[in-house]
């Protein structure tokens, strides 16, 4: 029985439990950090996904890209707040595949210390998000 | 900080477009505050036309045939729409220059835009939507000027609500900020700042050292800050400058404290000319700004 289980928990890819796209935050590039940080908080999710008008990710902007601007740029907020997300948004994400077995990308997201990863397809576009706690759980289950 | 902004042209019809962008020559914007009278505002284009062949610099003739924001009900308001703008047509003509009016009033858009090659939208202005809806609508590039009251990067709020009603082409101007009460300040990081919203830049020079309604009922000035301003603006990497002049400032019907005496001009152009050619060289032979802060 145990052996039956690990080995159901073996073959859970990503898309098993990958939130849609209606389920986490995704921008247009030229979205303000002011429009994309009420997003985010709408969603209760550190991560948005920048996208163009077909839908392929162009980047993402998580908590940690807030932290390191604030501390960084030294703007004031009120300026930080009208710059365009994708100016800020890290261009060379890291990302999953529907079929990437969901074993793999928690290592990924341990190795990477990332709570969310984007899932794409080979074109690049948005497919869905890999959120830790849904993964973590469906591991656990 | 700094990147390449979208080459836009002011002029329609017969008159020659003027490109003003990021690699291109510096063009000035200049002419009376108000239209004073016919004779008054071809006089002053005259000597325009003369100071810019001399110094090798295109122009865009500026005169405004209403001022609604004089600060005191007495204050000379201009000749009014109908008579300013037919005398502004006849100096298009005359001189083969692009006219640039504002408006402050929605009804009188679609008139500026069907006789001005460029129509400005007052600093105190520039954030309402319904002027900046008229402007858009009149289909002619827009001069917008950030108000007073305006952080460089809020500009970019009004520079969306043009794009949303369909204005491509747009001229953002800095006339200063207010520093406390009665007084302004300028600060040159607001030229890469507001380009930063892809649009070319202008620093208007003589609303800058203007010192609002110091005077009780009149707006001060402080002109002798005017080169230098003009020099570090230029420096900066403004692609358009802009200054109200006159013959006799003195007796100037509408900001008598900040118009700058046009014999001074040539001076100043040919010095913002070579600094401006400088930057380009420079811009040439070392790229653009690329000084990033690390994360």
């Amino acid at each position: 029985m145990e052996k039956t289980m690990s080995i159901r928990k073996n073959e859970l890819v990503v898309r098993d439990v990958m939130l849609g796209n209606n389920q986490f935050p995704i921008v247009r590039e030229r979205i303000l950090i002011k429009e994309t940080l009420d997003k985010m908080n709408e969603f209760s999710i550190g991560i948005a996904c920048v996208v163009n008008d077909k839908m392929l990710l162009k980047a993402v902007f998580c908590d940690g890209d807030i932290r390191r601007t604030i501390i960084s740029n030294q703007q004031t907020l009120s300026a930080f707040f009208v710059d365009d997300v994708f100016d800020h948004a890290v261009k060379d994400y890291k990302f999953v595949t529907e079929n990437t077995t969901l074993i793999d990308a928690v290592k990924l997201m341990g190795k990477l210390k990332i709570w969310d990863l984007p899932v794409i397809d080979s074109n690049a576009k948005l497919k869905g998000l890999l959120h830790l706690h849904p993964a973590i759980l469906s591991l656990l289950n | 900080m700094s990147q390449p902004t979208k080459d836009i042209f002011i002029g329609y019809g017969d008159v020659t477009p003027i490109k003003i962008g990021d690699r291109c020559p510096l063009v000035l914007i200049a002419g009376p505050c108000a239209i004073e009278s016919y004779d008054h505002t071809f006089l002053i284009a005259d000597k325009l036309f003369n100071i810019c062949r001399k110094v090798g610099i295109k122009w865009i003739f500026k005169s405004c045939y209403d001022k609604d924001c004089r600060s005191s009900p007495e204050s000379f308001h201009g000749l009014g729409l109908e008579e300013g703008l037919q005398i502004l047509s006849a100096i298009r003509k005359e001189f083969n220059v692009p006219i640039v009016s504002d408006f402050s009033d929605v009804a009188w858009a679609k008139k500026t835009g069907e006789v001005c090659d460029l129509v400005q939208v007052p600093a105190y202005l520039c954030r309402q939507s319904s002027i900046l809806r008229a402007a858009a609508e009149t289909g002619r590039p827009v001069h917008l000027k950030k108000g007073q009251f305006m952080s460089p990067w809020n500009m970019k709020n009004s520079v969306r609500k043009l794009e949303s009603f369909g204005c491509e082409q747009i001229l953002i101007t800095d006339r200063g900020t207010f520093f406390g009460y009665n007084q302004l300040v300028n600060d040159m990081t607001c030229f890469p700042i507001m380009k930063k919203t892809g649009y070319p830049v202008c620093f208007d020079a003589t609303h800058s050292i203007q010192l609002p309604t110091s005077m009780g009922n009149v707006s001060g000035g402080q002109r002798a800050f005017i080169p230098c301003l003009v020099r570090s603006a230029v420096a900066s990497g403004v692609n358009a400058l802009f200054m109200e002049v006159h013959n006799d400032p003195k007796r100037a019907l509408s900001d008598p404290n900040t118009v700058l005496n046009i014999k001074y001009l040539e001076i100043i152009l040919r010095q913002a000319k070579e600094i401006h050619n400088l930057r380009l060289e420079q811009l040439e032979n070392y790229g653009e700004d690329n000084v990033h802060t690390e994360k």
